[in-house]
């Protein structure tokens, strides 16, 4: 944030400088041509020769002189702003690093079959988004008609419409679809519909009381989520209170804000790729904010390493630091030995053992290199034999 | 350290190096002007100087000239005065949108965060030559004024020509960034004026191709010098196309190579990466997402949510390293759930493990006995034993 404000700062100042330049230039030039245009007049109406030798020579060189004067604060004072704008450069040099900060590269896409396969990720994502235009034109351009034809566009043409009504702020058409898949929409404990209902009962409670009669009808839509929402059912129900008052200095101003539509528009799109068996967040989004998040923290190891010659991040096995991803991007489980500080894997399972520690199997092997035959966890007293530990599967 | 000082250097620094080369043009204009104004100013001075009554038409005339000529300056003037404003306000207008980075309500961060993804689709469309995509999607997305589209319009051009095998547009390019190019000791322009000799030999021009290397081939570098003693080679074996030593030389992967070196040159003197954001962004992220298990090394349960399982992008993240993991981070297969001190972790005699949580759901589900999602066997839940994850 204070990187882009100093940037900012060189920018106005230049927008300043630029507008005084280019304001005085503008006076300079006008007032010489009034100059110029009255010496016409005046030379025009001469007609001896002792006035026009007087004149000419007096008034050419007062003009002379401001054309000098102007020639001379043009070029010049154009000549000044430079410093500002290479200031402009310097700080943006000073506050952002070029080239990513020489992270490490590794030539991902370095196939036909990637790159189709990346385009394909891109199409998938463009369609999530509403911009089935714009995936038209990357297909047709990539190459990728077989890919996404139109069998695997369809289901996103409803959705974008019912998106694009949700934007209007008319929940319509998605409760439409919401009865349409009601079933389905159960099956995976769905609460879209409600919450649709929801919208539309406080957008009528806002109508004020000629609204009332409408409102008392369209709070049976409720019945059906008695049992799961009952509380809600009748929060909401207290809000006729204020329907002569508003709603806007009423408990209930928290219902009004732009935050309950954004958040219906991804609870929708999250329900209806569910149903349509795809992830329920888009891929490349995951892709895009883990990355962002963590390049910063690679970028610093990158940079450390250099001093230290440790060479290429990406040629590793395992990326040299833990890079917080949050649990929401947390999709599989992933044991940590606590003795070898290796992930497991099937080839070395964890192992619970007697007292419910859980180490990997290579570290049970190597705490078994004696060929004893009892051994001790390493966490706690209890001995045990190395056969009674069991492995596990998360 | 944040992701905006990483990723944004070139958001900011491409409209600044339009600038400043819009400043120079702009300041040459200004001479320019100003030298002629200057000349009609003698000529009138002239006149002044002799002042006959008979040459006053002249002197009318010539300062006539003069007022026709600062009219001009003038319109000339307002024009660049635009041109540069423009440009300043394109810079600002591009930190304003960046400063939604940090703002505190959701909403508008999420809006950035969608916004920089489309940014840097276009610039990845963009570089690949897909540019109907980019440009459809920085009006569906009104970010024509956020991403370098200018820039690589330029480069379509010049491109298409050079495919054409023409060399002009690409040499014009080439002196209208003379200095740039020398500063960063370009080979561009050498390697444009050798292609140019190789064609005129191809052509049976021999003569005139000697003509041209005696133009063109001053002041070389011994790197240069090589290259031009091998081409001027062919003037020997003009006749024998067959030889190994022509094919190189006249191969039409010659023109390919340039296209890339013109690609190569055009990034450097812009300021623009010259990898893909998109490729860099992915690349941190595949690999902050990758576990053994998405490359099967443990048999888990399916997480279609999952990125790097993903059928697109699990073949993209194989050569990359996996996520680092110095504590387990253990999640339920059944609810999805972090398994952790709230929701602890318990085994089925079968080795399967589920948080607390889950068990008591399943029981729920199923008359207070223990079903197991994914064996299905059943147990009693006095048969479930505690875990300690370190």
């Amino acid at each position: 944030m204070d990187s882009l404000v100093a940037v900012e700062k060189e920018i106005d100042k230049a927008l300043d400088l630029f507008e005084n330049f280019y304001d005085g230039v503008d006076q300079d030039i006008n007032q010489i041509i009034d100059h110029l245009v009255s010496i016409i007049n005046d030379l025009t109406k001469i007609e001896s020769e002792q006035t026009y030798k007087l004149s000419a020579d007096d008034s050419i060189s007062m003009c002379r002189e401001q054309v000098r004067e102007l020639i001379k604060n043009y070029s010049d004072k154009h000549k000044d702003l430079h410093a500002n704008i290479s200031k402009i450069g310097k700080v943006i040099d000073k506050n952002f690093v070029p080239d990513y900060g020489n992270m490490s590269h590794l030539n991902l896409i370095d196939t036909a079959e990637k790159k189709m396969h990346l385009n394909q990720a891109i199409c998938e994502h463009l369609l999530r988004s509403g911009h089935l235009e714009v995936c038209d034109t990357l297909v047709d351009e990539a190459g990728l008609v077989q890919q996404i034809d139109e069998e695997k566009k369809r289901p996103f043409i409803q959705m974008n419409f019912i998106l694009s009504k949700l934007k209007e702020k008319d929940v319509y058409p998605a409760l439409e679809w919401c009865q349409m898949n009601s079933k389905e929409l159960k099956a995976i404990h769905s609460n879209l519909e409600f919450k649709l209902h929801r919208l539309r009962f406080i957008q009528l409670v806002q109508q004020g009381p000629k609204a009332q009669l409408e409102v008392l009808k369209y709070s049976r839509n409720f019945t059906q989520f008695a049992n799961e929402c009952s509380k809600e059912i009748q929060r909401l129900m207290g809000s006729l209170i204020y329907m002569s008052s508003g709603l806007d200095n009423s408990p209930y101003s928290s219902y009004l804000g732009a935050e309950l539509w954004e958040e219906i528009e991804e609870e929708f799109i999250k329900n209806s790729c569910k149903l349509m068996g795809l992830p329920v967040e888009c891929p490349l989004d995951i892709c895009i904010n883990t990355g962002c998040k963590a390049l910063p923290a690679l970028v610093n190891i990158v940079q450390v390493m250099q001093q230290t010659q440790c060479g290429h991040i990406l040629s590793k096995d395992e990326l040299p630091i833990e890079i917080e991803i949050g649990q929401n991007y947390r999709f599989h489980s992933v044991f940590s030995c606590p003795i070898l500080r290796q992930q497991t894997t099937d080839l070395n399972p964890p192992m619970r053992l007697v007292c419910g520690h859980v180490i990997s199997k290579d570290a049970l092997t190597k705490l078994n290199n004696s060929g004893k035959t009892r051994i001790k966890c390493p966490y706690c007293p209890v001995e045990q034999s190395p056969s009674d530990a069991k492995q596990m599967l998360f | 350290m944040d992701d905006l000082k990483i990723i944004e250097h070139s958001t900011l620094k491409v409209p600044y190096e339009h600038l400043n080369k819009l400043y120079r043009n702009v300041h040459k204009s200004i001479d320019r002007d100003c030298s002629s104004i200057n000349q009609s100013m003698s000529q009138i001075d002239k006149l002044a100087k002799s002042a006959e009554l008979g040459q006053k038409s002249d002197m009318v005339a010539s300062l006539g000239t003069l007022v026709e000529k600062l009219h001009q300056v003038k319109k000339r003037s307002i024009e660049m005065r635009n041109q540069e404003k423009d440009l300043l306000e394109i810079l600002k207008k591009r930190i304003q949108s960046l400063k939604e980075h940090s703002c505190h309500d959701l909403v508008s961060r999420k809006n950035f965060f969608k916004k920089r993804l489309d940014r840097v689709l276009i610039d990845y469309f963009l570089r690949n030559s897909y540019y109907q995509s980019a440009e459809a999607l920085a009006a569906k997305a009104d970010l024509k004024d956020m991403t370098n589209i200018d820039v690589f319009m330029v480069e379509k051009e010049i491109c298409e020509s050079l495919m054409n095998k023409e060399t002009q547009r690409c040499l014009s390019w080439c002196s209208d960034n003379k200095s740039k190019l020398k500063k960063i000791n370009s080979n561009l322009e050498f390697a444009l004026r050798q292609q140019e000799f190789i064609e005129l030999v191809r052509q049976q021009k021999c003569l005139e191709a000697v003509h041209h290397a005696r133009k063109h081939f001053v002041s070389l570098n011994p790197a240069q010098l090589v290259d031009v003693q091998k081409s001027m080679v062919l003037l020997a074996y003009a006749k024998c196309s067959e030889s190994l030593y022509n094919q190189e030389l006249l191969s039409d992967s010659r023109w390919t190579h340039l296209i890339g070196l013109f690609k190569q040159e055009n990034y450097k003197i812009n300021q623009i990466p010259e990898q893909s954001a998109l490729e860099t962004i992915l690349q941190s992220g595949l690999s902050a997402l990758k576990t053994p298990t998405c490359y099967k090394k443990v048999t888990a349960v399916i997480n279609h949510n999952c990125p790097v399982c993903n059928a697109n992008f699990n073949q993209i993240a194989r050569p990359l390293p996996f996520a680092y993991c110095s504590n387990s981070k253990l999640i339920d297969s059944y609810t999805g759930e972090a398994i952790n001190e709230h929701n602890q972790p318990m085994m089925l005699p079968n080795g399967y493990v589920y948080g607390y949580n889950s068990l008591v759901k399943l029981m729920s589900e199923n008359d207070g006995k223990i079903r197991c999602p994914r064996s299905q066997e059943e147990f009693e839940f006095g048969e479930v034993q505690k875990v300690f994850i370190l």
